[in-house]
């Protein structure tokens, strides 16, 4: 019976290990990218799994930039948005398992880009407070519907700072502090970090100088990865 | 104990790994353009709109100042913001100057026009100026100071 928690502690930290440690190269993990080379992809509205309802709105602009970093044609997603919105689509999750043809039909784009806002809150202890901010990109053909690529990236900020210190007086200083930083958090500088996290597993497009020259990089294998 | 020092090990390798894909990743001039978006959003005024355009020719000028190919979506986006305002001849140049640089665009552009001719009941054509003439001139270009890093500064 002792013998439980030991054994269970070994069993997560394995779990870690796992999870992080180990490594594949970009062509091992995403092969369907070199052999369907998509060049253009278009975003769609994101999934929202956290509990923050204006979420969407502000992780939508921060997903953009570091796609077209990456070196893909991205249609712009202020236009693709707007005539999805007027086609009644205004979340991801409504075409998550619809075919994706029309996307090459109408805009052109070779693959769909969907993002899962997993995490987006602030925990709030007694001394400390934390922001995480989870994100997960999937990147779909819109000619086969076949999952291309997909990564996902976590940012979790230590928002109270300053040194602790034994005077009771500091930790009422510096529980108000961490209320008052906490109020001020601003999601989106991390969720920047999070997409960047994310989209440097991304094979790169065909206007990045090192483009078809990355097979052989090598990434960390991710949970989700595993499973298939 | 263990467990805590692999986990900043873990922690250690992703800021690595991240920050080394950051630097080799500035092909392109982005400016402030996720930040004037962001501010669009937050606080959806004609001011915010207007300064969000502004950085918009400000990319592209830039850009060009630094022979760098101005980046996908931004000749688009201000020409989707002309066609929405009923001014297609501007937003037709702007949607070529797309489609020269990213032949990809050229489907939804010619798509967003054709379905704009419908809904505005094709609008008479007046002349445009050329895109070049549309943009901010070069020296009313501040340097902006504001920029951090991870936000597409070009440095050579």
């Amino acid at each position: 019976m002792n013998r439980w928690p030991n054994i269970l502690v070994m069993f997560i930290a394995l779990a870690i290990l796992g999870g992080c440690a180990r490594q594949a190269t970009k062509a091992e993990l995403f092969p369907l990218m070199y052999e369907q080379k998509p060049r253009s992809i278009v975003i769609l509205p994101p999934i929202n799994e956290s509990t923050a309802a204006d979420a969407p709105t502000y992780y939508s602009t921060t997903v953009q930039e570091p796609l077209v970093y990456t070196g893909f044609y991205v249609l712009p997603y202020e236009i693709s948005t707007d005539i999805l919105h007027n086609e009644g689509i205004t979340d991801g999750e409504q075409l998550y398992d619809m075919p994706l043809n029309m996307f090459k039909e109408y805009f052109g784009a070779d693959a769909v880009l969907f993002t899962r806002i997993k995490k987006w809150d602030t925990a709030y202890l007694v001394i400390a407070s934390t922001l995480t901010v989870e994100v997960e990109c999937e990147l779909k053909s819109s000619i086969s519907g076949e999952k291309l690529w997909n990564y996902s990236g976590t940012v979790v900020i230590d928002l109270s700072g300053g040194s602790y210190g034994g005077d009771p007086l500091s930790l009422i200083v510096k529980v108000v502090a961490t209320a008052v930083s906490t109020a001020v958090a601003d999601y989106v500088p991390y969720a920047r970090q999070a997409n960047y996290m994310a989209l440097s597993a991304m094979p790169y497009g065909p206007y990045h100088p090192k483009y078809e020259k990355d097979a052989g990089e090598k990434i960390f294998i991710q949970d989700s990865h595993k499973k298939k | 104990m263990s467990k805590l020092k692999l986990f900043s090990a873990i922690i250690l390798l992703m800021v690595l790994a991240c920050g080394g894909c950051a630097n080799q990743n500035r092909h392109y001039y982005m400016g402030e353009y996720s930040s004037t978006l962001y501010a669009c959003r937050k606080n959806p005024t004609p001011e915010e709109q207007a300064k969000h355009v502004q950085e918009l020719q400000n990319i592209i000028a830039k850009s060009e100042q630094r022979n760098l190919r101005v980046p996908p979506g931004i000749y688009a986006e201000l020409g989707y913001i002309h066609l929405k305002a009923g001014e297609m001849a501007e937003a037709r140049n702007y949607f070529e100057a797309e489609n020269r640089l990213y032949p990809e665009s050229k489907v939804f552009t010619t798509n967003l026009l054709a379905w704009a001719e419908d809904t505005l009941g094709k609008p008479k054509e007046k002349e445009a100026p050329a895109v070049k003439g549309v943009i901010t001139p070069v020296d009313a270009i501040v340097e902006n100071p504001g920029l951090r890093a991870g936000e597409g500064v070009v440095y050579e």
